[in-house]
């Protein structure tokens, strides 16, 4: 699948927010399933393929000093 | 002429030659304040007896000879984002409805040092998660959003109740308001200023900054925030530089950037032509404009919230689990949201992160700054926070405001909004001036050169004659 075309699931989702230990009633998850998906699709898109042997940008610098 | 309708270089040159007490420019604070508060709840919770005990004690120490410096005696307003010490700090949430904090935050408590005297603590969208501060009203038509997430702080400084008011920025919630309430918004480089006691949407785009009523009102205070600070582990150990001298400095020989794609796709004509009017001062004083194709721009905005979000989530975790029922509605969506994305597509956005850094670095080879708009359109009504584009579609507030803002944020370069004109309605409009990384003396030049040569910086909101 490609980042593109990425459509989260209500099943999926529901699966995911009871692994992250987050109480979403089923209801709840109807009323704001186009919310949860399109806004995981969005992220999504920040996941291209051909991202290589980029690494993280890392915006802290840790120090003791 | 109130004390407060005058520039705060002027008030802080009476109270240096005690022409004016701290105790009189105070009092003149809080009479705007209860003039305009009842039309624009720009604030949380305000502090009349602090800060009449603050300016009083500055009156003594000046009087004894203690002059501290231009922010002496100067009443400040604080994002309730900021914590301060033995003051409500809720983050205009329920979740930290009755949370006082014991210590102050690190700006806070810089800007104390510098003599700043607080007049009360302004509302955020929830949480900074958000761009239009729904509990409060807009300046210029209280009727319109002020922007966000620092919206009271905006409202605070363009109805010129506060000179400066602090903000943060994670998606560009300083020059958001800024543009929308007509003020000045500085959001300084990653790792120029500490966000020790500042509540985090997200640690790697999170900014301390001022918003103010005129370019050296900013100068002077992200100075005296900036610094290292061993509990921040983003600052970055490098000398503050004087912000001030040499702010007149000129553009002349200045090359600025000028944007051919992204900052001009869905932006509203008005905010379009206030940006080109903005580049075309700057030519006149000298400047070379110079047309620029922003890197990777089709990745910004994905880029942007696939970071924030799960950061955001991570740290409501808890409260996400225990209190869920706390937060408003819309906050909660979005930190379910955010909780249920995947760390590997975190990952990859920070992985991206790196080449839109990367790409910056080399479009910045060719100019000094870029100039652009700070937001693709006016302030909307509060009890309709959408634009409508020409093609059909509706996009909501808070994304579309995002949109010209985040870059900085993605990046972290800091970025100065000045205002650059008023719509046919009367609403203000924003131009953005972004640097080099901790090159804030230098858009601070710019900012400057843009408001010496217009009328649009520094005016202060009637608010009443609007609500009448």
């Amino acid at each position: 699948m490609s980042d593109s075309d990425f459509a989260a699931t209500e099943a999926g989702l529901a699966a995911v927010f009871a692994h992250a230990g987050v109480d979403i009633p089923p209801e709840r998850l109807a009323e704001n399933y186009e919310l949860f998906a399109s806004t995981l699709a969005l992220i999504r898109q920040a996941s291209p393929p051909g991202l290589g042997e980029t690494v993280p940008a890392v915006a802290f610098k840790a120090s003791w000093h | 002429m109130e004390l407060y309708e005058l520039p705060l270089v002027e008030v802080a040159e009476k109270i240096r030659t005690k022409e004016v007490s701290p105790v009189e420019v105070t009092q003149s604070s809080l009479a705007r304040l209860e003039e305009v508060e009842p039309a624009l709840t720009a604030f949380v919770t305000t502090t009349p007896e602090l800060a009449l005990e603050q300016a009083k004690l500055a009156e003594q120490e000046i009087g004894e000879g203690k002059y501290r410096g231009p922010l002496h005696g100067i009443p400040l307003g604080v994002k309730d984002l900021y914590d301060t010490a033995g003051i409500k700090t809720t983050s205009s949430s329920a979740q930290r409805a009755n949370h006082v904090p014991s210590s102050d935050s690190a700006s806070v408590a810089r800007l104390y040092e510098a003599g700043m005297v607080l007049i009360g603590k302004t509302h955020t969208h929830e949480f900074a998660y958000g761009a239009t501060t729904p509990t409060t009203g807009n300046p210029w038509a209280p009727d319109h959003t002020p922007g966000g997430s620092s919206g009271g702080s905006g409202a605070a400084v363009g109805a010129g109740v506060v000179h400066v008011a602090l903000g943060s920025d994670t998606g560009g919630s300083i020059r958001i308001p800024a543009a929308l309430c007509g003020t000045v918004g500085l959001k300084p480089t990653f790792g120029r200023a500490s966000r020790v006691g500042v509540a985090s949407l997200s640690w790697s785009l999170d900014h301390v900054g001022p918003l103010s009523r005129n370019v050296i009102d900013a100068a002077l205070v992200m100075a005296a925030m900036s610094g290292y600070d061993r509990r921040d582990p983003a600052t970055v150990d490098l000398p503050v530089p004087d912000m001030v001298t040499g702010i007149d400095a000129g553009v002349a020989g200045k090359k600025i950037g000028i944007p051919t794609n992204y900052y001009t796709e869905r932006v509203d004509p008005e905010a379009a032509a206030a940006a080109r009017t903005a580049a075309l001062k700057l030519e006149e004083l000298g400047a070379e404009l110079i047309e620029v194709e922003i890197p990777m721009a089709e990745h910004v905005i994905s880029t942007e919230w696939a970071i924030m979000m799960p950061e955001a989530s991570a740290y409501h975790m808890d409260a996400l689990r225990n209190s869920p029922e706390k937060f408003t509605e819309e906050t909660r969506a979005l930190l379910e949201a955010g909780a249920a994305a995947l760390a590997t597509d975190y990952v990859n956005a920070l992985r991206l992160r790196t080449l839109i850094q990367a790409g910056w670095a080399e479009m910045f080879s060719a100019i000094d700054v870029l100039l652009a708009p700070t937001v693709v359109a006016a302030a909307t009504l509060r009890s309709d926070p959408f634009l409508r584009w020409p093609d059909g579609t509706v996009e909501g507030a808070t994304g579309a405001y995002v949109r010209l803002s985040a870059p900085a944020n993605i990046t972290g370069l800091p970025s100065l909004s000045v205002p650059a004109a008023f719509t046919s309605d009367g609403l203000p409009l924003g131009v953005q001036v972004i640097g080099r990384p901790f090159a804030e003396p230098e858009i601070l030049q710019v900012g400057y050169a843009l408001e010496q040569s217009t009328d649009v910086v520094g005016r202060i909101a009637p608010v009443m004659h609007r609500v009448a």
